[in-house]
């Protein structure tokens, strides 16, 4: 059994359609995850990472700081209508790269023409069965087609934060099997899944 | 309601893995190499995917001890930068022989120190990531050794990673999160040295 697996399940639903959902095996932790978890074991200071969004510029992490509340550390919880972290979608079609730093061709949130309407990430509390010793823990989105035309997502991503004043940098990116198509007032639901066979 | 339908991943033929992670176990006699064997690591425990929970979310988390039996970990939960003689986090090594999905330790700790049944163990090592983006390749390790100053011999049968928590309440907390149980228990010999290198490799 593989030590840790990382599934992607995509559950469709159109107008007057049957629900499909989709699931399949996610390969991409990019190379900033290596560099998270580096500097994060060594707990340094202020190192630089290529933020995801915006996408120019880099920020300095901090795996060193002494604060006394909660500080985002691969956080994901983006809330409603927040694009800038947590899952992603896009329209890019290029395999991804162990140097990627952002998803390909984000879809923004909006209504607009060929936007979609972000709702809150859900993080779901691990569900562990001790008789066969699996488990896994859920990251969860919904996203709406506001719009009048029908929108096609071929990649999916996540973005975490970072810092006191948050970088938002790039952990996973997979492209779709095969591409999904929202029509008008379809919805679809990501699901992260991360998996555990002790 | 409509039904749903299920569609399988029989066309997702993308190479790579999501993260894989290898134990590397190491014996020196005299500065020589006398045993060297990798493997895979089967093992994240129940404790990695509550951590995993609390990051991804800033929840708060009930594993941190009876001292604080919720509290946020979103400060720096994975420090793995153990000291010299600091047997609380990073690697362990013990002598159990058995695991599961709920461990919250090894088995049986052997001990840091110089006495009967003790090893001394070194500081923790860890690696700057490399990538290849040749072939989309990413890799870095973190390592400890075990020295045998005990006068006898020691058995080694199981490895366990412990990361140490810094939580927003501003305390440090020790988890359990990988185990281990080597498939042949290493016996060190007096002043022998076991190192334990944990590589975590990801392909894109």
């Amino acid at each position: 059994m593989d030590l840790f697996k990382i599934f992607v399940i995509v559950k469709v639903k159109n107008p007057k359609q049957r629900t499909k959902v989709y699931r399949f095996k996610s390969r991409s932790f990019v190379g900033n995850f290596l560099t998270i978890l580096s500097n994060s074991f060594q707990r340094n200071d202020g190192f630089s990472l290529t933020q995801a969004y915006p996408t120019t510029g880099s920020c300095q992490a901090n795996s060193n700081e002494s604060l006394g509340s909660p500080y985002p550390w691969i956080t994901v919880n983006a809330g409603n209508g927040d694009a800038s972290y947590g899952i992603q979608v896009g329209s890019g079609t290029s395999s991804p790269a162990i140097t990627d730093t952002s998803i390909e061709s984000l879809i923004v949130n909006g209504n607009g023409a060929g936007q979609l309407s972000y709702g809150a990430v859900s993080t779901l509390a691990p569900t562990i069965n001790s008789s066969n010793n699996t488990g896994y823990t859920q990251i969860q989105r919904v996203f709406i087609n506001q719009s009048s035309a029908s929108i096609t997502i071929t990649e999916v991503a996540v973005v975490a934060e970072f810092g006191g004043t948050p970088c938002k940098y790039l952990i996973l990116h997979d492209l779709l099997p095969t591409p999904v198509t929202l029509q008008p007032n379809g919805t679809v639901t990501i699901t992260y899944q991360f998996n555990i066979a002790t | 309601m409509q039904k749903s339908s299920y569609i399988g991943s029989k066309n997702n033929k993308m190479r790579g893995h999501t993260l894989k992670v290898y134990c590397l176990v190491e014996v020196k006699d005299k500065g020589k190499v006398i045993y060297s064997k990798q493997f895979e690591s089967h093992s994240f425990v129940a404790q990695w995917l509550q951590l995993l929970y609390g990051i991804f979310g800033q929840n708060n988390l009930s594993i941190l001890g009876n001292s604080s039996p919720t509290e946020n970990v979103n400060a720096n939960p994975l420090i793995l930068n153990a000291g010299s003689g600091n047997q609380s986090f990073g690697i362990q090594v013990g002598s159990g022989t058995t695991k599961s999905i709920n461990d919250t330790a090894l088995d049986s700790l052997i001990a840091n120190g110089s006495g009967s049944g003790q090893l001394s163990y070194g500081a923790m090592s860890i690696t700057s990531p490399t990538t290849n983006t040749s072939t989309n390749q990413g890799s870095l390790s973190v390592s400890r050794s075990f020295t045998n100053n005990s006068g006898g011999s020691v058995t080694v049968s199981e490895v366990g990673v412990v990361v140490q928590t810094y939580a927003a309440n501003q305390n440090f907390y020790s988890i359990f999160v990988i185990h281990d149980i080597l498939s042949s228990p290493i016996t060190l010999a007096n002043t022998q040295v076991l190192t334990v290198t944990y590589i975590f490799s990801i392909q894109t």
